[in-house]
């Protein structure tokens, strides 16, 4: 039986109050409930303070650069498809420096779950504005307000058909664990957007202004309906939705490669007898 | 590229990139040949870690070197180069079949005598060769593991336990074992080949897919009763001296023979040893280089 004792209890150099403690709670709850062991699990992050989160975890990490979690956890999963691969990092990581990445990894449908922590900014570096900063944010490096439209991950992974969509928020941890794990469980590339204060540096989407917002969806929501879903993913503002807002079973790309599906390449070596075929085919 | 060359010198991962060299800068001559990213190469990626590059001259050394060059990188878990450029990428030439039994397998899992239970992914060892398994197998690479030992890698500079750490004597024994790596990757060198009359009056330089012309234009002067030898490289680093100092200095006269506008590797010989090679047959229009361009330049 795994407990939350195994994944261990760690000094974190996050600031108290932070949402990031949090998601760390909800995380060990949900890998405990899924009874995943320590070494069942790949944790892939970049950088940044979201991106620390697997120090934190007592399993396996490969704490990569900032915005190439996803390439680096699309090769593992490749590698070893029956390792469960989640990579966590943050807004900037994922939206900004590695928005192609997610684009990219949504189009082939991998077996991996994303968690993001979005607490709109870039917190590591000392609050500059990221992708999901809203217009009109103010920070020491836009002075003036940041004039670009914010990213909607959510919305645009739903335009892109994506396998798995939820939302979630740091404050409602039972929620968001359920979320994760739902995700982890779900076939396909999964992403989990947790919205996230950020006490230090962003002092305008704060606890309760996110509180204030967030509702859960309606148990009558069809998350399968992706009409409705591109409506639901598009409301931010005075309300906003959390829960699983979109979820198909579109094919997997694991599955499209039979060479994949036939276990860890480490436990493969090259066929030697296929190559000498080849030479012997020029001959 | 550069960005994965350092994560892989950090996180002790093993790599083999090819970089099939074309002119540049920038988009340059994207369809022609160069070989002017010897010093790119070289140099790629922030940060002092060790690798490899290997220089194929032809068709054969490209497919027993990319061998060797993976089995460099899985025993010293650290970027390997194969570099080449898009004449000979392009290449196409019949050969003798590959020997396929000699080659022994390249166990992927990089054990070497020592290893700490629990894993330490950056084990400190005389060699700077920790261990690597991989996540979820580990007793598959370590027969006494359990299948639940931890991999913990990081991009950050970290303890031995793969988990980001500032301490700064943990910072200088990691560089320290990093670079000691360096030391091992060295018995894999590959000598120079010479070519030709044993004290010559002319030597040529080359390295790389420059080999086949040099090789036919020393061979059409030595036809002409001149004294000529040619000292091929197909390892460019790490370079050891006394493989083939002894060479440049019994030679009359020194011409090194690159597809580059600086001569470049001409350079990094001087760096590494001191010998001075003075002359420069260099070709950077983007055509191969030929025996006959070798020859109208003596
Ligand atoms: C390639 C690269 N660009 C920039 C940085 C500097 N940097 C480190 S963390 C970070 C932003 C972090 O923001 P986010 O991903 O939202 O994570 P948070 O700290 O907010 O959790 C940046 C720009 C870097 N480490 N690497
Ligand atoms: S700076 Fe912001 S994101 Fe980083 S630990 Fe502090 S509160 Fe959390
Ligand atoms: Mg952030």
């Amino acid at each position: 039986m795994v407990s939350l004792a195994d994944y261990g209890d760690y000094e974190t150099a996050w600031c108290p109050g932070c949402g990031n403690h949090s998601i760390l709670k909800a995380m060990k709850q949900a890998l405990v409930s899924l009874e995943l062991e320590p070494y069942q699990v790949l944790f892939v992050s970049g950088i940044g303070q979201a991106a620390k989160a697997p120090h934190y975890l007592n399993t396996n990490v490969f704490n990569g650069l900032h915005g190439r979690s996803l390439p680096v956890a699309t090769g593992a999963k490749l590698c070893n498809s029956e390792l469960k691969v989640i990579v966590e990092s943050g807004d900037g990581c994922n939206y900004g420096e590695g928005g192609n990445h997610f684009l990219a990894t949504i189009r082939r449908n991998i077996d991996i779950t994303l968690i993001v922590h979005d607490n709109q900014v870039y917190g590591l570096t000392k609050g500059q504005a990221s992708p999901t900063s809203e217009t009109g944010f103010v920070t020491k490096n836009q002075p003036e307000g940041v004039f670009s439209q914010p990213f909607n991950p959510v919305e645009v992974a739903v335009a892109m058909n994506a396998s798995f969509v939820a939302r979630g928020f740091s404050g409602k941890i039972d929620h968001l664990s359920g979320l994760i794990q739902t995700a982890i469980n779900h076939k396909g590339f999964s992403l989990v957007d947790v919205l996230q204060p950020c006490v230090s540096f962003n002092k305008v989407n704060t606890f309760g202004w996110y509180n204030q917002r967030c509702y859960t969806l309606p148990d009558d929501y069809d998350a399968t309906n992706r009409e409705s879903a591109l409506k639901k993913a598009s409301e931010w503002g005075e309300r906003i939705p959390i829960g699983i807002i979109y979820q198909n079973q579109r094919p997997v790309y694991e599955d499209h490669y039979p060479f994949i599906m036939k276990g860890p390449a480490a436990k493969r070596p090259p066929d030697v007898g296929k190559f000498q075929q080849i030479i012997d085919s020029y001959k | 590229m550069t960005e994965t060359v350092s994560l892989a010198g950090m996180t002790e991962t093993p790599i083999v990139i090819v970089v099939a060299q074309r002119p540049g800068p920038s988009t340059g001559l994207p369809t022609r040949t160069e070989q002017g990213d010897l010093e790119f190469v070289l140099h790629s990626g922030h940060g002092e870690f060790p690798r490899a590059i290997f220089a194929p001259g032809d068709v054969e050394q490209a497919f027993h070197l990319t061998r060797m060059a993976f089995e460099v990188a899985q025993k010293y878990n650290t970027p390997v180069f194969i570099l080449t450029d898009q004449f000979l990428a392009d290449s196409y030439r019949s050969v003798k079949p590959f020997d396929l039994d000699e080659l022994k397998p390249i166990d992927p899992c990089a054990i070497s005598s020592v290893a700490a239970d629990p894993h330490l992914t950056y084990l400190l060892t005389d060699s700077g060769i920790s261990p690597r398994i991989f996540p979820g197998m580990s007793s598959w690479c370590v027969k006494a593991f359990s299948s639940q030992e931890l991999v913990v890698a990081d991009s950050d500079e970290h303890t031995q336990d793969g988990h980001l750490s500032e301490d700064l004597s943990v910072r200088v024994s990691m560089v320290e074992k990093r670079l000691r790596k360096l030391d091992g990757i060295k018995h894999y060198l590959v000598n120079p080949e010479f070519t030709g009359d044993r004290e010559p009056d002319l030597l040529f330089v080359c390295w790389g897919s420059t080999r086949g012309s040099t090789i036919e234009a020393a061979e059409r002067l030595r036809g002409k009763g001149r004294l000529v030898a040619t000292l091929h490289f197909p390892q460019v680093w790490p370079l050891a001296a006394g493989g083939f100092l002894g060479k440049l200095m019994s030679a009359q006269e020194t011409v090194a023979v690159e597809s580059n506008a600086t001569g470049q590797f001409a350079r990094l010989i001087r760096r590494e040893t001191g010998f001075h090679i003075k002359r420069t047959i260099l070709r950077y229009d983007g055509l191969p280089i030929t025996p006959e361009y070798i020859l109208a330049r003596i």
